[in-house]
Order: C-alpha cells, then structure tokens, then sequence
C-alpha cells in the first residue's frame, strides 16, 4: 500500500486499497498503509527526490483511497479529528511552501482549510469561526510580512477565540523566538515538522 | 561557566556552549549535508579547523593574511536606500551614490545596480531609465559593476502574470496544466532576462547577476540557465554570475531539464555544472540556515556542501552569505561574531573563490 | 552585514587590489589562487601583496588605475 502510494499513481493505490480491504479494518488501512505513504512522499520530497507534482498525485490517490474506503470506516470516526484553517497573510503572494503544509497535514489525517495566500486577517476569523477550527497555520514569507501573524493572534484574543485555537507560524523569516515572541504555540521549520507539531498540540 | 563559548542559534539569540556540544554539533551538521546531498563528511582536521574559529575568543575574527578573496555585493543599491519593505537602512541617496559609498567607502570587490523591485520583469518598462543609470555608474566607477536582478518567475503567474498559477492547479490537482504554465513562464523570462541585458549590454554594462535563482522552483532554474546560455552567445565576454535561492532546486514541474538534464532535486554541488555549461562565470552556492539548531550546526552543514560544490565547479565560486544563508543566522541584522567566523570558515575551510 | 564580510575575508576593492583579482575571476574564469598569481605577475608584487593597501596604494597610483582619496602619496614623500 505504501509502495503504491509512493509511486504516486491512483490506479494502483486504488487497486492495493481493494486487495486489503478484505484483510484489514479501513483505518487500519489509512493508517498504516496510506497515510505511510504519505510520509514517506514526504521524506523523499524533502530529500529532493520526489517534486511537489509527485507530492500532489500521491496526496490525490491518496485521497481517492480514503473515498473507497468512506462506507467501512465506523461511524464515531466520521469526522477528522481536527481542523485547521492554512494560509499566507495579507500583502505576501508566497503560496508553494503553505501549499505543501496543507497537503502534508491533510493526508496525516486533519480536516485542512487552506484559504490561500495574501489573506486578510478577517478571512483567517471568518474561515475559523466557520470551521470550528482547533488551530490555525500562519505563514509569511517576508520579514516586512511577519507581522501579520502577530495581527492574526491578536485578532484571535478579541474575538475570544484564542483559548481553542492552536496558533502554528512558519515561512523563512519566521523563527522559534519569534514564535515565542509573539505567542504562538509552535513554529515548524518544514511541512514534516508542521505535521508533528500539530499532532503533539492537537491529538 | 568557565569552558563554555559564546555562538549564536540559527535565529541569531546567543547561548553558550561547551567545547564538546560544539563538536558534536559541528559533527551533526556534516553529517547531515553529507547524508543530503550524497557528498564526503568534512574531515576530522576540517572539524578542529571550525572548532577553534567558532571558539575564538574575539568578537571579530578574520582569514589569515593573503587569504583574502573577492567579496562581491549583491541586492543592489537597496541596502543604502531601500527604507519600506526590503532590509535597506533607509538612507536617501541615488543610486550612483549607493554604488560608489560602496566602492570607496565600503572597499567592495564588486557591485551591482539593481531596480527597486529587485525583479527582471519590472525592468521592462523602465529600460530606458536603467541604461541611463548603469552608464552614469559605469563612467563614475572602477570596480567590477553587474546588473542585478531576481528572476522570479513568481510574477509571470496570477495574479501578477498571464499565466495561471501553478499553485493553484497542483492544489486543484492539475499537474499538467500546471506544468504548461510553469514552462510558459519559463520561455517568457527567458526571453525577458536576456532582452533587459542586451540593452544593458548597449551602455557598457560589465556583467549580470542572476540572484536567488531556482527561487519559485525549477522554472526558475531553467529560465536563469537558458537565459546565461543566449547571454553567453550573443556577448562572450560579459561577465555573468548565477547566485541560487535555495539549497535544493523546489521541483515545482519535476522533469524541466537543461542540456538533458532534470533541474529539480539538485544540490549545490550539481548545480554549478549546469551553470558552467550555461556560460556563467561565478557561481554562488546557497545553504539554508535552520533557525532551531546552532551556528556551529549550521556553519558546518553549509562549509560540507560549499566545499562540495567548489571541488565539483570548475569556475570560481562564490558562496552566498547573506541574511539566513551559508551559516549566517536568519536574523535581521545578523552578529557581527557570526558572520565574520562564517566568513572565515567557507574561505579557510571550504575553499570558495569569493563570498 | 556586507561590510563585516569584507572586512573578514575581502580583498577589499580599490583600497588594494581586490577590483583586479575580480575581474580575472569574471573574465576568464580563474579561481582564486590562479586569480591572484596571475595578478601579482602582472603586478611584480607577491600575491599577499595583493590585500596589502602599503604596497598597493603606490602601484594604483603608478598605473594610474583608480585609487580612493585625491591625495598622490607620492607627491608626498
């Protein structure tokens, strides 16, 4: 299942997933096998052996994997364990590394909002406060876009929402003490690290 | 207290460490790259080496006399000028000025003119005023001085392009499309890049630097390298420097080649024959700094691949050292202590031909 | 932060002979030791010559290829 998954290819992801079924409880099935994979794509991607149009087929056969297997997963595990809304701040267009965050951290298994790059302050609140969402993911790619994170922080204490949501900031400028500084729970230096922290913060 | 030695994080905060944390971090940072980029750990001489620059006890430290090398200066006149938005010091001064405060007062190998974007496609429109500016430069100053720009095929896509942006089409799971549009971007700045330097070419530009290449993916990379390669053709003498953005060329498309060969995945040390090939005179390898571990981590990480690429290259290369990068800590205004051992360890150890 | 890095390790431009040792660099592709031999032949001097101000200040001037104040020291000696 593993292999599939990293040979990026749905049919054959598709065809393990059949094989197993009759072998393996689903969740089983996405956690050792499919969501394996998956971190494995994301080590080879992060070693310069696999490119991001590799990480995002693995990720859509994944996904296809998961869908077959929607009708024998048992009720109480309907809904994903939790949610995070994902995105760049306003004034900053810079999208890949966010993108690959929300990707790896969707097939770990969380619910993922990403609500793109160069995004308001309000659209991070809005997208939240819609989501139910227990952590929120802010990256910035500039020293001069940095702030905003701070902004979205601050945003969350006044809406009263700061106690449930887990704060995540990562992007190139961003840093631990900066993380620290701001009162952030966690920085991630990569998309491996972002999925470790979450799970450490939320699971 | 006594055996402990000051250094930096890679965030620039200070701490303390003992001479055998020191060690071992140094030994950790090798490995890393050495496991990274399939390339030879440093050396256990090359590890005390570092050991006792890193444990100097002055502040500043400096290469032995008649180790010296070049020093070429990069973004520009932004660092005098630049006030909003860039790491400049908000000094109001034309550029002319920023060349030469550079030139004579700073005593830099060599410079650069740079627009205030910093990107080669906003040089388009303003060509004129760029010519004008680089030949009152060139008539007013000795040293080497390069045009220097970014490629930045992040501004050929939405919403700042024509060509839909590839981000979105991975996220949407368009591979193909997004491919498409990443080699459509390419040809454009291709095409962009050499046309701005051939009219610099025209008013007796010394040369170009391409900065941060491979920053939005292998694109990028490409775009750079086919763009030195017509440079190289129409104009054999223009000196021509490729600087990279990161360690590892992002495969946004995946299987981009130049010459037959694919671009994403590459290291410094298998970046540079591209760049040879392509025509480029100097090359300047990039090693990202972690910000959670060390300087001496991080230096030793970078000093294993620069030294790497500098064995592998058969033209000078010279390493980039700036804010987050080749040892230097992802701070603003980064130490003084740490930039300088930095400085000593890539040419002392490492053995770049320039910084 | 530039400042720092030629102050450590630069040939520090027209102060000596760091423009020179760039432009082999840039022009023919030399690494740094072929670089500097190369100059310091052409030059009569010893490579550490060639990050020395002392002895490169009075060959600038000699060669009349740029120097950074108005003053000739040799006018003055």
């Amino acid at each position: 299942m593993s292999d599939a998954i990293v040979s990026c290819k749905k049919d054959q992801v598709l065809a393990a997933v059949e094989k197993a079924r009759g072998e393996l409880e689903a969740p089983d099935i996405i956690e050792n096998g499919l969501a394996a994979g998956m971190n494995e794509v994301g080590t080879l991607f992060e070693r310069g052996k696999l490119f991001l149009p590799h990480v995002m087929m693995a990720a859509e056969a994944m996904q296809a994997g998961v869908d077959e297997l929607k009708g024998d997963m048992p009720e109480s595990s309907d809904k994903a364990a939790s949610v995070i809304v994902n995105g760049t701040v306003e004034g900053d267009v810079h999208d890949i590394g966010k993108t690959i965050v929300s990707t790896m951290l969707q097939t770990a298994g969380f619910e993922v909002h990403d609500i793109g790059r160069d995004a308001p302050v309000a659209d991070f609140i809005a997208k939240i406060k819609e989501t139910d969402a227990n952590m929120v993911g802010v990256s910035a790619l500039m020293t001069t876009t940095l702030p905003g994170q701070k902004e979205v922080i601050e945003a969350l204490e006044e809406e009263g929402l700061r106690d449930k949501v887990k704060v995540m900031v990562g992007g190139a400028p961003a840093t631990n003490s900066w993380a620290k500084k701001i009162g952030a729970d966690c920085y991630a230096e990569n998309a491996t690290e972002a999925v470790s922290k979450a799970k450490e913060l939320l699971l | 207290m006594a055996n402990e030695y000051i250094l930096r994080m890679g965030d620039g905060e200070r701490i303390s460490m003992t001479r055998e944390q020191i060690i071992a971090d140094l030994r950790e940072g090798s490995a890393d790259a050495a496991d990274l980029g399939d390339i030879p750990e440093l050396s256990g001489d090359e590890l005390d080496k570092l050991a006792d620059i890193i444990m100097d006890s002055n502040r500043i430290v400096s290469v032995e006399p008649g180790m010296q090398v070049p020093v070429t200066h990069d973004i520009g006149t932004l660092r005098i000028d630049g006030d909003q938005g860039n790491s400049g010091v908000g000094i109001p001064a034309s550029r002319l000025t920023g060349c030469m405060m550079h030139e004579r007062g700073f005593g830099a190998d060599t410079m650069e003119l740079g627009h205030i974007d910093y990107s080669f496609k906003p040089v388009k429109p303003v060509i004129a005023q760029e010519q004008q500016a680089m030949e009152v430069c060139q008539e007013n100053m000795t040293i080497p001085l390069l045009y220097g720009a970014m490629p930045n095929l992040g501004l050929y896509y939405t919403p700042d392009g024509p060509f839909e942006n590839p981000g979105d089409l991975l996220k949407a799971f368009k591979i193909n499309e997004a491919r498409e549009s990443i080699e459509h971007a390419g040809d454009h700045a291709t095409r962009d890049m050499t046309w701005i330097m051939q009219h610099l070419q025209k008013v007796g530009c010394d040369g170009v630097n391409f900065d941060t290449i491979g920053a939005a993916g292998d694109g990028d990379f490409y775009a750079s390298l086919y763009s030195i390669k017509a440079l190289r053709e129409e104009f054999p003498d223009i000196y021509i420097e490729a600087g990279m953005a990161g360690e590892c060329t992002l495969g946004m498309h995946g299987e981009l080649e130049f010459e037959g060969n694919v671009l994403a995945g590459l290291w410094p040390h298998e970046q540079v024959p591209l760049a040879e090939e392509a025509g480029a005179n100097v090359f300047g390898p990039v090693c990202n700094t972690n910000t959670s571990k060390s300087s001496a981590w991080n230096l030793a990480r970078s000093v294993t691949f620069t030294k790497a690429t500098v064995s592998a290259s058969n033209i000078p290369c010279h390493v980039n050292m700036g804010m987050g990068v080749g040892g230097i800590p992802m701070f603003e205004t980064p130490p003084i202590d740490a930039v300088t051992r930095a400085s000593k360890a890539m040419v002392e150890v490492a053995g770049v031909d320039g910084v | 932060m530039p400042i720092s890095h030629i102050m450590a390790s630069g040939l520090t431009g027209m102060r000596a002979a760091g423009d020179l040792v760039a432009r082999m660099e840039f022009s023919e592709n030399m690494r740094i030791n072929e670089a500097k031999d190369y100059v310091a032949r052409k030059l009569g001097v010893e490579a550490i010559d060639l990050g020395d101000e002392y002895v490169m200040r009075e060959i600038r001037e000699e060669l009349d290829i740029g120097v950074l104040t108005s003053v000739r020291i040799q006018d003055e000696y």
